[in-house]
């Protein structure tokens, strides 16, 4: 087969016209760039965006973490962590410091120490806060607890958060409160407020809501964020978007009102506290 | 466009050189002057844009002829959904060299009419004088396809000569 004539299909000539477009195509096509733009503009267009997304960070974002749920709850009922990596003032009450997240304070307010005196709580509100089910006994008196309070039974505390009995007659009813104290994070500047309590406090119409009060003014009051939480606790938490005053101690209150047949009405309360700005 | 070298070659050499090669290839490939035309100006305007770093003549006629394969192919891909009916019955090559008509023995004529892929091996082989080694690194074949696909282009290539072609 190699001797057959080939020559023919190799003696196809280039037509001129042909051969004098190919010679024009440097002056009419424009050579590739060696970095094409579009990947420049792609990486400008990443910068661009990330740098946008860093300045919102940074002017809204308070670079904190968002409020940890200890596991603790189930510990002490109402046990929250509002802080992180704050100092402990465990000390306060020994009883509690094996058994609380190592970075909240608790701190345990007497009946006698004003929550509050705007319109919420009410005064016999004020005294049912005082704590029994978590208390000193060399250091906290007795509590007293009014018999209009709602009941409370923390089913999920532990023995050594358990108070020890007293030798006097114990109350009849358990305490429907337990006061702490959280601490705001630097860089974290308004107020707001957490609590974790037994959802067998709530009944179904309850609707709970939170008074932030600033030594007896109220500050701010509405409807709280419910979460029910796997170890049937209820977490609570209330921002007000209010500014707070560094070293100001504000106090909260987790409060039912209850909705049934329109009627409104302030009922019990489920936690109690202080919250200071450092 | 005159400090760009190809192999020690200025574009317009490149051109002068190897337009006839590439002109085959794509002729060979479409069998359409038109559609050839169109491949074998592809493949020079990508010559001029990438600038490949050629090793030898021989890396750059390869590269060439193996652009203008592919070029050819992505064509047929394009146009596959746009061929009339009227040029299915067309005679290939309108207007080929009328020698190619007067002596129906001529292989070039019958390489024109054997199977694509027969045809392009054919054509490297018999045509440009490639081993199959070659081919087989232009076409991005295994040696020993290439080898089949000589073998049954030659067979039938014979059956188009009636079986008196010689190896």
């Amino acid at each position: 087969m190699n001797d057959r004539n080939f020559d023919s299909l190799k003696s196809i000539k280039t037509p001129q016209a042909w051969l004098d477009k190919a010679a024009a195509i440097p002056e009419t096509h424009h050579k590739k760039h060696a970095f094409p733009l579009y990947r420049f503009a792609a990486v400008a267009s990443i910068v661009l965006v990330s740098v946008i997304g860093l300045v919102i960070f940074l002017t809204f974002g308070n670079g904190k973490a968002p409020v940890v749920i200890r596991g603790g709850t189930g510990s002490t009922d109402y046990g929250y962590s509002e802080t992180i990596g704050e100092t402990i003032d465990a000390s306060a009450n020994p009883e509690t410091s094996s058994v609380l997240s190592t970075d909240t304070i608790i701190r345990y307010m007497d009946a006698t120490e004003p929550i509050a005196t705007g319109t919420l709580p009410s005064e016999s509100q004020k005294a049912s806060v005082a704590p029994t089910t978590v208390q000193s006994s060399t250091e906290k008196p007795s509590p007293t607890v009014p018999a209009t309070e709602r009941a409370v039974t923390p089913t999920e505390a532990p023995k050594e958060t358990q108070p020890p009995k007293p030798t006097s007659p114990p109350p009849t009813d358990p305490p429907a409160t337990q006061e702490t104290t959280g601490i705001f994070p630097d860089g974290m500047p308004y107020i707001s407020a957490a609590a974790a309590f037994p959802s067998s406090l709530l009944s179904h119409d309850d609707v709970v809501c939170c008074a932030i009060y600033d030594h007896g003014k109220l500050v701010s009051q509405g409807e709280a964020s419910v979460y029910i939480m796997k170890n049937g606790s209820v977490f609570a938490e209330y921002d007000t978007g209010i500014e707070a005053e560094r070293g100001k101690i504000y106090h909260y209150t987790f409060f039912a009102e209850q909705t049934s047949a329109n009627v409104y009405e302030e009922s019990s309360i489920f936690a109690s506290g202080t919250i200071t700005y450092e | 466009m005159a400090d760009v070298l190809f192999a020690g070659l200025s574009y317009e050499a490149v051109l002068q050189k190897y337009a006839d090669t590439v002109t085959g290839v794509c002729v060979m490939r479409l069998q359409n002057w038109a559609d050839a035309e169109d491949c074998f100006q592809n493949t020079f305007i990508k010559l001029f844009q990438k600038s490949p770093d050629f090793r030898s003549e021989i890396h750059l006629k390869a590269w060439l002829i193996r652009v203008a394969i592919n070029e050819c192919r992505n064509y047929i891909g394009k146009n596959r959904r746009t061929v009339s009916l009227d040029s299915l019955g067309r005679e290939p090559l309108e207007r080929v060299p009328s020698t190619w008509h007067d002596n129906e023995r001529d292989i070039s004529w019958a390489l024109m009419r054997t199977q694509p892929k027969y045809r392009e091996v054919l054509y490297l082989y018999y045509c440009e004088q490639y081993k199959v080694n070659e081919i087989a690194k232009i076409l991005s074949k295994n040696p020993n396809t290439v080898k089949t696909l000589l073998s049954r282009g030659r067979e039938q290539l014979k059956m188009m000569y009636g079986g008196d072609g010689d190896e």
